[in-house]
């Protein structure tokens, strides 16, 4: 399964003037290319990511959404070179924060910058999809066979037939989900 | 040459160590002008050592390769001054060694060449 990746600059960067990508989250890593060079040649361009730190901050009784403002990632980047990926620390990534790529390039360069991220298992799912609907039907009472996927869908919205049992258990006791719609895990006691 | 954007180019070379018969194949960086005109002194000699294909050579080494640092005036930097370094790739017991580095200063601009030979800073037993 090849990884996606999505387009977050394409053209010609500015000389005199900072060059800023659109943001981006949850990215692996970075990939530049440069179209308008030989393969063989590429560019080193002082670089640096910063990541735009809003945040749920709690006060008081309730969680309120603070700009905490931009503030650079502390990794060695120092000059990208168009010839390696950059990648993002996997705690960057984690936190689902949005990022942004700014160049300071002394002359106009053409390049393409993606942003490539892995797909959530959603996608993975999708082969088995029979079977673990097979198999969730024959492990589910009949009450839960037809409560739970209401459940899910209040909490979710990952329609119900993306559901999917773990082992042979008569009942599903307790249900965790993830931030985000890559997570789902079941915890039997 | 402005030293916030640098063009370059990675070529391979086979560089044979002070340690004969050692050989290995190095990266060697040549920067260029935003027009793609080279700047890095590659010399006649230094080119027939170059190994071709389009994969690129490894960055990872155990020793620090030989290298001459050549000097070019550049009125845009505070120094005035622009530096590029040429890895070696001949041992000193080869005649070519000499001619190569003399090919360098030869080079058109190059004011002046500066030299460090190879460098172990580890183990020797692989070179041995």
């Amino acid at each position: 399964m090849s990884p996606s990746a999505i387009s977050i600059y394409s053209g010609m960067t500015n000389s005199g003037q900072l060059t800023e990508t659109s943001t981006f989250s949850d990215v692996d890593f970075l990939i530049i290319t440069t179209p308008n060079l030989p393969s063989d040649e590429g560019y080193e361009i002082a670089a640096s990511i910063v990541i735009l730190s809003q945040v749920l901050v709690p006060i008081g009784a309730e969680n309120i959404l603070v700009d905490l403002g931009e503030k650079e990632l502390a990794i060695d980047l120092n000059f990208i070179d168009t010839g390696s990926v950059i990648f993002i620390p996997d705690e960057y990534t984690r936190s689902h924060a949005q990022m942004k790529l700014i160049l300071a390039s002394s002359y106009s360069v053409e390049l393409e910058i993606y942003a490539v991220q892995y797909q959530g298992c959603e996608l993975a799912v999708e082969p088995f999809q029979e079977t673990f609907q097979e198999a969730l039907n024959s492990t589910l009472t009949p009450t839960l066979q037809t409560v739970l996927p209401d459940i899910l869908m209040t909490f979710t919205s990952i329609p119900s037939n993306f559901l999917f049992s773990i082992g042979g258990a008569e009942e599903i006791d307790r249900l965790v989900f993830g931030p985000s719609n890559t997570e789902i895990t079941f915890n039997q006691p | 040459m402005n030293a916030s954007t640098r063009r370059y180019k990675d070529i391979k070379l086979l560089y044979s160590s002070d340690f004969i018969p050692y050989e290995k194949v190095v990266r060697q960086r040549i920067y260029s002008n935003e027009d793609g005109a080279i700047q890095t002194p590659i010399t006649p000699l230094i080119q027939a050592r170059a190994v071709p294909g389009s994969a690129k050579a490894p960055r990872a080494k155990d020793f620090q390769e030989r290298y001459t640092e050549s000097c070019f005036f550049n009125p845009d930097n505070t120094l005035q001054e622009s530096r590029f370094r040429n890895i070696i790739p001949y041992a000193p017991s080869d005649s070519n060694f000499l001619n190569c580095i003399i090919e360098i200063k030869q080079f058109p601009g190059v004011l002046s060449v500066s030299y460090k030979g190879e460098t172990h800073t580890k183990n020797l037993e692989n070179f041995l």
